[in-house]
């Protein structure tokens, strides 16, 4: 399977990087990790004549927290296998370096980015739910500056997102999640790597001294054309504690909340009795780790 | 259009004239004859083309060769030391986990940076360091067992070194 011809651009600052994308236009795509970006040229389903590296752009590099606010900055390059074995981020924003751990092999998650995972907009993707529970914030920035998106605004269906083509995601940023709250990543599928998610789900819960749950955010992957969030469930569990009621009441919202299709992995009807199955457990496991302070 | 590299390939430095297009796994077999790295899916599903870059196992035909100048790249062909076969090798000839021998280069070289990280890897460890490898013929159990038998080789020699 061959690559086809293209210029080969290796820019090393982002202003270098932003003024390429300005003069090439929409003949020019962004190479992060490649593994969607190549694919899809071998495949075929995209011939861009210029190809944008960013893999020397020092900007787009790195893993930061703000040592007073505790607000995680996470550089677009930031490979999925760092994400998952950062120390931080598997204690204080475990979610995400679940989310990070399931996404394709240890090969792939090698280079792999979380920019490119935003970017290519995947409804199955294994890092939109985790971002979303986490209120996560995208910097995309083009020649007139740059501008900040909440990630759930991000998407706008499959493959496609508020970004412009002449700008860059820059970075990803996540504020501080309180103590007494729990993270929980669960995802569906046939084998446990080299898998896209049949169903996903990603919860994050904060409990009050009594246990009552104070904050709640519920998000579905691949079951709509984008991940979504479930304000139905969460507010089922707002105000009260994660008991058998409260969890068949929450698990049968998020189930009328999506609208899956049905394809080669599952059918609709699998994926929704999936969604409120791994909705309730994935409730239970996230009051559980609340309980421990895992988030 | 093509652009001069430098890479390093098993400890040798090479300059290479190479089209934007082509990927390192093209580069390494066709232009540098290391044809122990294989190329099967050629789209990241399969692992045989698995070579060690800057310490990490990457699927490399899902890198351009432009994208790996001055960067330091391990294949198959360089885990022979001078005292012969490396200790995974070995072990992969002795415990029988070669059958067709498609995707053992893949395997070994994944199985290495595991046990660069984890030099005492349960079963459940090795099955998930080589989970981006395909094998299509040994149900995987003899190599499991072949990187358990190299993690202690590898264990004991250094243990033997230290004293
Ligand atoms: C074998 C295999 C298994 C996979 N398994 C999974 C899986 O389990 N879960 C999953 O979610 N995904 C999976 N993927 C898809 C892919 O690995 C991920 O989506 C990955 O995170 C993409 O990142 P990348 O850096 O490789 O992106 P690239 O391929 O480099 O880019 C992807 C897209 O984003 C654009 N882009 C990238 N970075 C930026 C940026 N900073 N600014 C602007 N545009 C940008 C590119 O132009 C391109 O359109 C798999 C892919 C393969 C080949
Ligand atoms: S040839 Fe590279 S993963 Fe299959
Ligand atoms: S030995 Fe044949 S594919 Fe593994």
């Amino acid at each position: 399977m061959l690559l086809p011809k293209f210029t080969f651009h290796e820019p090393e600052t982002l202003d270098e990087c932003l003024s390429l994308l300005d003069r090439y236009g929409s003949d020019a795509a962004v190479l992060a990790g490649g593994t969607d970006l190549l694919v899809n040229m071998k495949k075929g389903l995209i011939r861009p004549s210029v190809v944008v590296s960013l893999s020397r752009v020092g900007e787009l590099q790195g893993i930061s927290t703000d040592g007073d606010s505790g607000k995680l900055r996470l550089g677009s390059m930031v490979t999925m296998d760092a994400i998952a074995t950062h120390q931080v981020i598997k204690k204080h924003f475990s979610i995400l370096a679940q989310g990070a751990q399931r996404l394709g092999s240890p090969l792939i998650r090698n280079r792999a980015t979380i920019g490119g995972n935003l970017v290519t907009a995947r409804p199955a993707a294994d890092s939109h739910g985790p971002l979303i529970c986490l209120g996560a914030q995208i910097e995309l920035t083009g020649p007139s500056g740059s501008r900040k998106v909440p990630v759930e605004d991000f998407f706008q269906g499959p493959g496609t997102s508020v970004r412009r083509s002449n700008e860059v995601l820059t970075q990803i940023t996540i504020d501080k999640i309180p103590p007494k709250c729990g993270g929980v990543y669960l995802k569906y599928g046939i084998r446990k790597t080299l898998e896209i998610s049949v169903v996903n789900v990603s919860v994050l819960l904060c409990l009050e001294k009594d246990k009552t749950i104070a904050h709640a955010r519920v998000a579905l992957g691949a079951v709509s054309p984008k991940t979504i969030r479930s304000p139905d469930t969460e507010r089922c569990l707002i105000g009260n504690p994660p008991d058998e009621k409260t969890l068949k009441k929450a698990a049968e919202a998020a189930a009328a909340r999506c609208q899956p299709i049905s394809d080669i992995r599952g059918s609709a009807e699998y994926r929704q009795i999936l969604v409120e199955v791994l909705t309730r457990r994935g409730i239970e496991e996230a009051a559980r780790r609340a309980l421990s302070r895992k988030v | 259009m093509a652009q001069t590299i430098q890479i390093t390939v098993n400890g040798v430095s090479h300059d290479l004239l190479v089209e934007s297009n082509r990927t390192l796994a093209q580069v390494i077999r066709e232009d540098l004859g290391l044809t122990g790295t294989k190329q099967g899916c050629e789209i990241g599903d399969c692992g045989v083309c698995t070579v060690i870059l800057d310490g990490k196992a990457v699927n490399s035909c899902l890198v351009l060769a432009v994208e790996a100048a001055g960067h330091t790249i391990t294949t198959i062909e360089g885990l022979v030391g001078e005292r012969g076969l490396h200790p995974l090798q070995s072990a992969f000839v002795n415990e029988g986990a070669i059958q067709c021998g498609f995707c053992t280069s893949g395997m070994i070289l994944s199985a290495k940076v595991l046990l660069d990280h984890n030099p005492h890897p349960t079963r459940q460890d090795i099955r998930q360091g080589i989970s981006g490898n395909l094998c299509r013929c040994t149900g995987y159990q003899k190599i499991v067992d072949a990187v358990e038998v190299a993690a202690k080789m590898l264990t004991s020699e250094k243990g033997n070194d230290d004293g």
